[in-house]
């Protein structure tokens, strides 16, 4: 069975839509696929171009979109919470402020390219009760994920991404994010830049964004 | 490969006889890539056909990395006015200035281009004390994440462009860590014109600003008014370009029709 037929029957199996798939409700046929590979690439950019071709930029940015309701929501709860102190409120409360602006933009975009509001990720899809706000040492830690994981998906989906323009709006997305993990660092007694090989930043497939997104989502 | 990507290299490659070597080296690896070694330095030889005006792109990129691991050479070095915290930051920034520089260096070979070189010297300002170096080096950081935000959208081949991306990353990071020192949290995000949606330079705009410290000496003239090097990234930033982008939907391909029928 070749790759791609593969890939089809499964999503058709789970009564695939583009919002179920985005969700990753469908990554169980995504993630056979990724065991099932012969060549499982260093590269995740050419893994995940190599896997996931078939997805359009609207699907692609509409997975972002979800990314940025999960923080956003996140956010909104924490500030709300009244746990945070002054040494994070004034971060924390951009970053609300920041994936807000995100949200509205990714949503109007996708909504003006003729995506049906049913196919848009929303904020009903956030598992809100996932959210640890006991203490602003917890509301850090998550922060520090979901920040990490921003960078790395849009990273990821750079290469992904048909139109250079809509390239040029994930790269500026996924520089607001790289700061925002660096700042979170910081609070977190960490130095803003990750130690990493070649002191490259973080990049994710979308099964592996799914997979760390997986506990904040509804099922 | 169009025309920005053209005039970039042009612009970049060290001389019109080295943009021709690249350009045949290039078309050559085109159908000899399959012989190549399989990776170097994180790059997969085995897809990355060499585009011309990547190899341009990454140098221009380099040439900034060169810049930026000397600066903090200097100023973490002999007579720093830096210490504590401040002296770890910069000489920690400095190694992975220095890990991009030996990044690009040995992709931009690979792919049988012509690295640039560092500058003997460069003309870097004086500064009186740590809250000066720190507020002159954030500058730079933010220069040169605008600066990859803008070189991006101008690069072809895959692979390059997530590297790319990814250092792009790593110089935010650098930005929000001296940014951090220098102005605390309240100035930890640079102002950018919309606040959530950071602002890309073109190849011209950078290269006016780190002129002055000698980056660009002996590179072929970049003048004003000159060539075409903006990005695309340009004209969909700024408040009413980002509205227009919303507004106008461009570019997204919904369907998988409109996806094909753009790619014949």
């Amino acid at each position: 069975m070749t790759f791609t037929q593969n890939r089809a029957d499964t999503m058709e199996q789970a009564g695939h839509s583009r919002r179920t798939f985005i969700k990753g409700a469908a990554a169980t046929g995504l993630m056979a696929i990724v065991a099932g590979s012969t060549s499982p690439s260093a590269d995740a950019a050419s893994f995940a171009k190599a896997n996931l071709q078939d997805l359009t930029d609207a699907d692609i940015l509409n997975f972002a979109l979800l990314l940025e309701h999960l923080e956003a929501e996140f956010y909104k709860g924490a500030v709300d919470s009244g746990v945070l102190t002054d040494y994070s409120v004034g971060i924390i409360t951009e970053l609300r402020d920041n994936e807000v602006i995100h949200v509205d933009f990714l949503t109007k975009a996708l909504m003006d390219a003729g995506m049906a509001e049913e196919d848009l990720s929303s904020a009903e899809d956030i598992n809100t009760d996932a959210f640890d706000y006991s203490s602003e040492a917890a509301i850090l830690e998550v922060s520090e994920v979901l920040e990490e994981t921003g960078v790395g998906a849009y990273t990821g989906a750079a290469a992904l991404l048909d139109s250079k323009d809509l390239l040029a709006v994930a790269g500026s997305i996924e520089q607001v994010e790289a700061r925002h993990h660096g700042a979170i660092r910081w609070l977190n007694d960490k130095n803003p830049s990750p130690d990493r090989e070649n002191a490259l930043g973080i990049v994710l497939t979308i099964p592996e964004v799914q997979e760390r997104a997986k506990p904040f989502l509804n099922s | 490969m169009n025309q920005e990507t053209t005039n970039y290299l042009r612009m970049f490659a060290t001389s019109r006889r080295q943009f021709l070597k690249a350009s045949v080296i290039a078309s050559g690896m085109t159908t000899t890539a399959a012989f190549a070694p399989a990776a170097v330095a994180g790059f997969s030889l085995g897809q990355a056909a060499a585009q011309e005006g990547d190899l341009g792109v990454l140098n221009f990129a380099l040439t900034l990395e060169h810049f930026e691991a000397r600066l903090y050479e200097v100023l973490t070095g002999e007579g720093t006015l830096l210490s504590g915290q401040a002296l770890e930051y910069g000489q920690y920034y400095g190694s992975q200035e220095a890990m991009h520089v030996s990044l690009l260096t040995d992709a931009i070979s690979a792919a049988g281009g012509d690295p640039v070189m560092a500058q003997d010297e460069y003309m870097f300002p004086t500064f009186a004390n740590q809250q000066e170096v720190l507020e002159g080096v954030a500058a730079v950081e933010d220069v040169g994440a605008s600066a990859y935000l803008g070189a991006a959208p101008l690069i072809q081949e895959a692979d390059y462009l997530t590297v790319a991306v990814q250092i792009h990353s790593s110089e935010a990071y650098h930005a929000t860590g001296i940014r951090l020192l220098a102005y605390g949290t309240e100035g930890a995000f640079p102002d950018f014109k919309n606040r959530a949606f950071a602002d890309p330079r073109t190849a011209e705009e950078v290269t006016k600003i780190v002129a002055e410290f000698g980056v660009m000496a002996g590179m072929p003239d970049t003048g004003a008014g000159g060539l075409a090097t903006k990005s695309r990234g340009a004209n969909v930033f700024g408040v009413a370009g980002l509205g227009a982008v919303a507004a106008a939907g461009v570019g997204i391909a919904h369907s998988r029709a409109a996806r094909e029928a753009r790619q014949r």
